[in-house]
């Protein structure tokens, strides 16, 4: 066994990493502990002045905004982020020809940069851009949608009551009766719009302008500002991909016998989700949840890339605000730049703390 | 005064220089803008400065500072290895001033051919800190087509803001809903221009903003009322970011805009039809009001070759170099007498919108774009207001009081 | 729900079948449904970026760049242009022809159309030196060549001059600086003297800036000059009030004045020139002018060698700091653990950005080297490496131990082969940060040419003070998403695999 003197080798297969981390990490840390206790404007010789940097943060209203923008975002994406994830993780989790295909598939949006998808979301998302457009047609071929709509559930009912009239047992939401009304009211569908008995409507433009100074309030309170909320929508996009893979992985190492003794429960799917699965896989949410939490805290490259198209502080993070106060035209507020970075980090330990103390990550 | 003493000072300090340098090569080194800006200063560095310097053994060196270029200056200028020589924008020069790297320029350079409201642009409490390099105004750039097809006359230099209205009208009624008058930007570097054609002031006497001055809402009301029957529209509505992209789509008749649009419309709209127009007067004062946007060149005050540098900044606003970067049409200069130069009267579109941001500079009411010494946050107040109103979220009269309500409560700071 | 009453077997059989069949096609229906969804953006930005306008509103999939018929015109005009249907341009000596239909109404004026050419030189992030532009060279010639009803069509034939009578050899050259005389470099990089033979080729010896590629011929006389070579032959075209343009052999790519006029920016493109023409331009619009190279192409190279780097130091370090804290022991051993790889992961970069880039700049390396340093030794590495090694079999050391193999040896010979799985996975992950990594280029690299890809591309946004122009941005994604792509297509069981494991195992 390698048990003696071992101390040396061990510390010289750390150096690297220890010696990077110190320099790279605890001194950095260290010394942003340090500024943010100081005056220091990146142009005089810090002066120790206590608390004050801290107060003038709190006090900031940017830095306020920046705050809850974060922790708005952070909260919202998590629990979009996990739950499209996890459902998305067990409507796959079936061996089907092709799968390898759809994987990869799904996969691309989490292996292309933020930037990159940044920028094509600020696109989409323009006034006159596609994600407008489409909101368009929705309302100009609502017509067609609704009758398609109709005459499938029209079709899925009387299906369904005739097969119960012949003692099979059909759900409302038999898959086969359904791919036949579906198939019955796209024809049908079809025919009307065919002879013009409904018809595509007329609708201007949809005209929404979604980087602007827009917000969400509740009770008087602006809680959300609607680029946040693209940011959100861009951002749950390009992680769920990545989220339901590691769901998958977790759905694939629960024993079937489980399931199978939920079957002879008599249990309904639903039970089955609830009772097993999320159980099962507290471990993969723990994990997704907590690497999720400290991503979208740190969220900085959206808010960088979007910069002045989304007005005022409908975009700022804690990561952008902290960076912007660094570097300005002039003296800099460092010391506040400073002690925002000690409050955001403390904010997020405090966050994984209470996650572990109060979510346990074992399977029961 | 102590002016004459200074700039005894400065005579030692060069003489110093002159005889340090006739033992070693001196190397002056400029920071400035990256993008298009190296090509265009590495081009004066070969033409002008070296062979003028050559004999004195000073070289001069070009390193352009990419991305934000305020925020690349201050972290060189905090490392203390900023150029000796740098760009130095107008608007954001209270917070450099603010560091003391900045040499005030009193007694050192000549500032008296040069352009009057260009220094003042750059002078606080009574000290020079920078020569302004080149300079913009605003004015009305107007797609010829669009006034051709109405058949209304083009805005000119008699325009007031009623007679530009009417113009704008009648063309949005005969044009019809896809084509609108003009592209109103929710900004206050558009709007500010309007404001100050009333005469209202940015800061009064102790620095504060008042937005309760009835001349704020007269053109707050002049402004967000072109706006009406969509006569003015916002970049946004025809999915672009700017007025240059809203001239670009051929849709809008008029816009806003310094000599930048020019470029930007040649690469962009190469058929579009375009002219130039002054700024309008006020209807009441018979002024126009206008922006300043202009860079200059300063001096490092850490810098160990002041004289030298000095000779470089010389040599950068000399006439000959201005007028070089004037005919190749890369900026407009910053020196009075350029006024009569053979290029403002080419009568292509771009020269003739040279010409007229030229004369901006000189006519009516003439503020530097600056967001004072709180930073461009101060701005946020009108814009928000602009918007609100101009996307119609808000009266006027509520916006107002809201912007006056947030503008006390920012510069309480 | 009441139980069903029991119906004949086969029935039930076949209804089951049914079923599973059903349940299956509306399985694979979903899917298509949730691609469309994930690949959407993508396939979008990418047929956008093929557009003259991708702004365009309605957004329509008719894209000419991606029609058959008007590929063949690019082509077609490329060969006639240059003899060279893929990049198109204008050469000396050769002769283009272009056709317009005008319609001309009784009543309204029957003049044919006014047609030039414009100079056109768009400039992205850096500023060329101006090249010569078809404008100030080429003749231009409109005939009426037919008519049906009001409609005419209008040939224009677009003649680009040879400025040398020698005949010779046809060769390509790249104007140097000049000085009493004009000098090219060759293709071999010899540089030449150029001689004017003609009072034409004369007047412009002070015209042609260096940076200009020109043919050159080369005869008894030497090198004479043939003629500069165009990129673009930029054509307009313009008709009254009264009469509408109602077809031309390329789509315009501008119009402007209601319809009236039209300008083709470029009626020599090629099929690059046209259906790649926003990809081609951000490659060539950003060349760096002192060092004549794309900067568009140093940003991909910068990426791919600060990835590799990111790689390397990855596979090296962490695999030996995972592997120490996995299996040696050593006084502090958990508090290295807990608070140089948990602790580090959870505080955000941004506490750490003042000092770094303070440090670093001092050092000198607000490069791509400092960006390395900065994040040499990744913790999230160190954590995957030890989650490994720990589950590695004991054996293995024990034997070598045996043999009396050194930790170094034993860790080089016989754990880190036995990594092969993990490795992999790191690699991935760690090429994965560094090729999107943004935060940190951003802050510490400050030269146009030092750049990563996010970094620059983030930059083609600051075009025309902050407006960007969205051509290039959707070409400059697409093409930045490529190599990961590709990456992702060659590692895709890993890539699928890594942190599935990392997420089920830690």
């Amino acid at each position: 066994m390698l048990r003696r003197g071992q101390t040396p080798a061990a510390l010289l297969f750390l150096a690297p990493f220890l010696i990077t981390t110190a320099v790279f990490f605890f001194y950095a840390f260290g010394r942003a502990i340090y500024y943010s206790f100081t005056d220091f404007n990146l142009f005089n010789d810090p002066r120790l002045i206590g608390v004050k940097p801290y107060a003038d943060v709190l006090g900031d209203p940017s830095f306020r905004r920046a705050l809850a923008n974060s922790l708005v975002f952070a909260v919202i994406t998590t629990t979009l982020q996990t739950v499209g994830a996890l459902l998305m993780a067990v409507a796959l989790n079936t061996r089907i020809r092709g799968m390898g295909f759809f994987r990869s598939a799904w996969y691309m949006p989490s292996i292309t940069s933020s930037v990159v998808i940044t920028l094509i979301f600020l696109w989409l998302f323009q006034r006159r851009g596609v994600a407008n457009y489409l909101i368009t047609q929705w309302q100009a071929f609502q017509p067609l949608i609704l009758t398609f709509l109709g005459v499938l559930a029209a079709a899925q009912v009387a299906q369904v009551l005739w097969e119960r009239s012949r003692r099979l047992p059909a759900g409302w939401l038999d898959p086969a009766l359904a791919a036949t009304s579906a198939l019955l009211a796209v024809a049908v569908t079809a025919a009307l719009a065919w002879t013009g008995v409904v018809a595509a409507r007329e609708v201007p433009p949809f005209d929404y302008q979604y980087f602007a100074d827009r917000w969400i309030s509740v009770g008087g309170v602006r809680v959300l500002s609607v680029p946040m909320l693209v940011v959100i929508i861009q951002n749950t996009f390009t992680t769920i991909p990545t989220l339901m893979l590691f769901f998958l992985a977790g759905l694939q190492n629960i024993p079937g016998a489980l399931y199978e003794a939920a079957d002879i429960d008599g249990a309904t799917p639903w039970q089955k989700l609830t009772r097993v699965t999320v159980p099962m896989l507290r471990p993969v949410t723990f994990y997704v949840i907590t690497v999720g939490r400290i991503g979208t805290m740190q969220m900085f490259d959206q808010v960088a890339v979007i910069g002045s198209a989304a007005p005022g502080d409908t975009l700022i993070t804690l990561a952008y605000y902290v960076y912007s106060n660094t570097f300005k035209a002039g003296a800099a507020p460092v010391n506040m730049a400073s002690a925002g970075a000690i409050i955001l980090a403390l904010i997020i330990l405090v966050m994984v703390a209470a996650q572990r103390r109060f979510f346990p990550s074992e399977a029961p | 005064m102590n002016a004459p003493r200074r700039t005894l000072l400065g005579l030692t300090l060069a003489a110093c220089a002159a005889l340090g340098s006739a033992h070693a090569q001196t190397t002056i080194k400029i920071n400035g803008y990256g993008g298009t800006d190296p090509a265009v200063v590495g081009d004066l560095i070969n033409r002008f400065v070296k062979p003028a310097l050559a004999k004195d053994r000073i070289t001069v060196v070009y390193e352009p500072l990419q991305g934000d270029y305020n925020k690349s200056l201050t972290t060189l200028l905090a490392a203390g290895n900023a150029g000796d020589v740098f760009y130095l924008p107008a608007e954001t020069l209270d917070g450099f001033v603010a560091t003391g790297k900045v040499l005030p320029l009193n007694g050192l350079v000549n500032t008296s051919p040069f352009i009057k409201s260009l220094n003042a642009a750059f002078t606080r409490g009574g000290r020079l800190y920078g020569v302004a390099k080149d300079f913009n105004t605003l004015t009305l750039v107007y797609n010829r087509s669009l006034f051709d097809e109405a058949g209304v006359k083009y805005p000119d230099g008699t325009d007031t803001w009623a007679t530009l209205q009417t113009k704008l009208t009648t063309l949005k009624q005969k044009l019809g809903p896809d084509y609108a008058g003009i592209c109103l930007q929710p900004n206050w570097d558009r709007f500010g221009a309007f404001a100050f054609a009333t005469g209202w002031t940015q800061f009064d006497s102790k620095g504060r903003t008042n937005l309760a001055d009835p001349r704020f809402a007269e053109v707050f009301n002049f402004y967000t009322g072109l706006a009406r029957n969509k006569v003015g529209v916002q970049p946004s509505e025809v999915s672009e970011g700017w007025t240059g992209g809203c001239l670009k789509t051929g849709k809008v008749a008029v816009g806003i805009e310094g000599n930048w649009v020019v470029n930007f419309l040649r690469d962009n709209a190469p058929n579009l039809k375009f002219g130039t127009a002054l700024m309008p007067k006020n209807t009441k004062t018979g002024q126009r009001g206008n922006f300043l946007y202009t860079v200059g060149w300063a001096i490092n005050s850490g810098t160990k070759n002041r004289a030298a540098s000095l000779k470089v900044l010389n040599i950068l606003t000399s006439p000959q170099v201005q007028q070089y970067v004037l005919e190749q049409g890369l900026a407009i200069p910053s020196r009075t007498a350029l006024t009569s130069n053979a290029y403002f009267r080419k009568t292509d579109p771009g020269a003739q919108n040279s010409r007229l941001v030229f004369d901006g500079a000189d006519d009516g009411n003439v503020r530097a774009f600056t967001f004072g010494p709180q930073g461009a946050d101060w701005s946020k107040p009108i814009n928000e207001a602009l918007a609100a109103v101009l996307s119609g979220q808000k009266s006027a009269a509520d916006a107002l009081k809201k912007a006056q309500a947030d503008m006390n409560t920012f510069q309480k700071r | 729900m009441t139980a069903p009453a029991p119906v004949r077997p086969a029935v039930r059989e076949r209804w089951l079948a049914r079923r599973r069949w059903a349940r299956a096609a509306w399985l694979y229906a979903f899917m298509l449904v949730m691609s469309f969804f994930f690949l959407g953006p993508f396939v979008t930005g990418l047929l956008s970026s093929l557009k003259d306008n991708p702004n365009e509103y309605p957004p329509t999939l008719n894209i000419p760049q991606l029609t058959p018929a008007v590929i063949g015109h690019a082509w077609a005009l490329g060969v006639q242009g240059s003899g060279d249907g893929w990049q198109g341009g204008l050469h000396p000596g050769r002769t283009v022809t272009f056709e317009v239909q005008v319609q001309s109404p009784p009543g309204a004026p029957q003049d044919p159309p006014a047609v030039t050419l414009f100079p056109y030189q768009p400039v992205s992030l850096v500023a060329v030196a101006r090249q010569a532009q078809a404008r100030d060279y080429a003749t231009l010639d409109t005939r009426e060549v037919a008519r049906s009803g009001d409609t005419r069509t209008y040939r224009v034939t677009v003649r680009s001059p040879l400025l040398t009578r020698q005949t010779g050899e046809t060769v390509r050259a790249t104007l140097t600086e000049p000085d009493a005389d004009l000098r090219a470099r060759l293709g071999n990089g010899q540089t030449v003297p150029v001689r004017l033979d003609t009072p034409q080729a004369q007047e412009r010896q002070y015209e042609l800036n260096a940076g200009q590629t020109v043919e050159l011929t080369r005869g008894p006389a030497g090198y004479t000059l043939r003629g500069p070579v165009f990129e673009r032959t930029p054509l307009q075209v313009d008709v009254q009030r009264g009469q509408s343009i109602v077809g031309s052999t390329l789509p315009p790519s501008d119009r402007q004045d209601f319809g009236r006029s039209f300008a083709f920016r470029n009626v020599t493109p090629g099929v690059l020139g046209y259906t790649f023409n926003n990809y081609r331009r951000a490659f060539r619009e950003t060349a760096d002018p002192a060092s004549g190279r794309s900067l568009f192409f140093s940003w991909v190279l910068n990426s791919f060698l600060y990835a590799f780097l990111r790689v390397a130091a990855a596979v090296v370090f962490c695999s030996l700091a995972g592997y120490a804290l996995a299996r040696m022991t050593f006084p502090g051993r958990n508090l290295i653990f807990l608070v140089a790889v948990l602790f580090v992961q959870m505080v955000p970069s941004q506490v750490n950005l003042v000092s770094n880039y303070v440090l670093l700049k001092d050092l000198g390396l607000l490069n791509l080297w400092g960006l390395w340093l900065n994040g040499l030794v990744a913790a999230g590495g160190v954590f995957l490496m030890k989650q490994f090694f720990e589950g590695m079999p004991r054996e293995l050391e024990e034997s070598a131990a045996i043999d009396g193999a050194g930790p170094l040896t034993t860790f080089f010979r016989v754990m880190l082969p036995q990594a092969g799985p993990a490795l992999i996975a790191l690699s991935i992950t760690q090429f994965q940060g560094a090729w999107n990594d943004f935060f940190w280029p951003l802050v510490i690299l400050r030269d146009n040419a030092s750049f990563t890809l996010t970094v620059g591309l983030s930059n083609f946004r600051e075009l025309y003070g902050g407006q960007g122009d969205y051509g290039l941005i959707l070409a400059g994604a697409v093409l930045s998403a490529i190599p990961v792509i590709v990456l992702f297509v060659v590692f895709q069981r890993y890539f699928v695999d890594t942190g599935a494991d990392s997420a089920v195992k830690g």
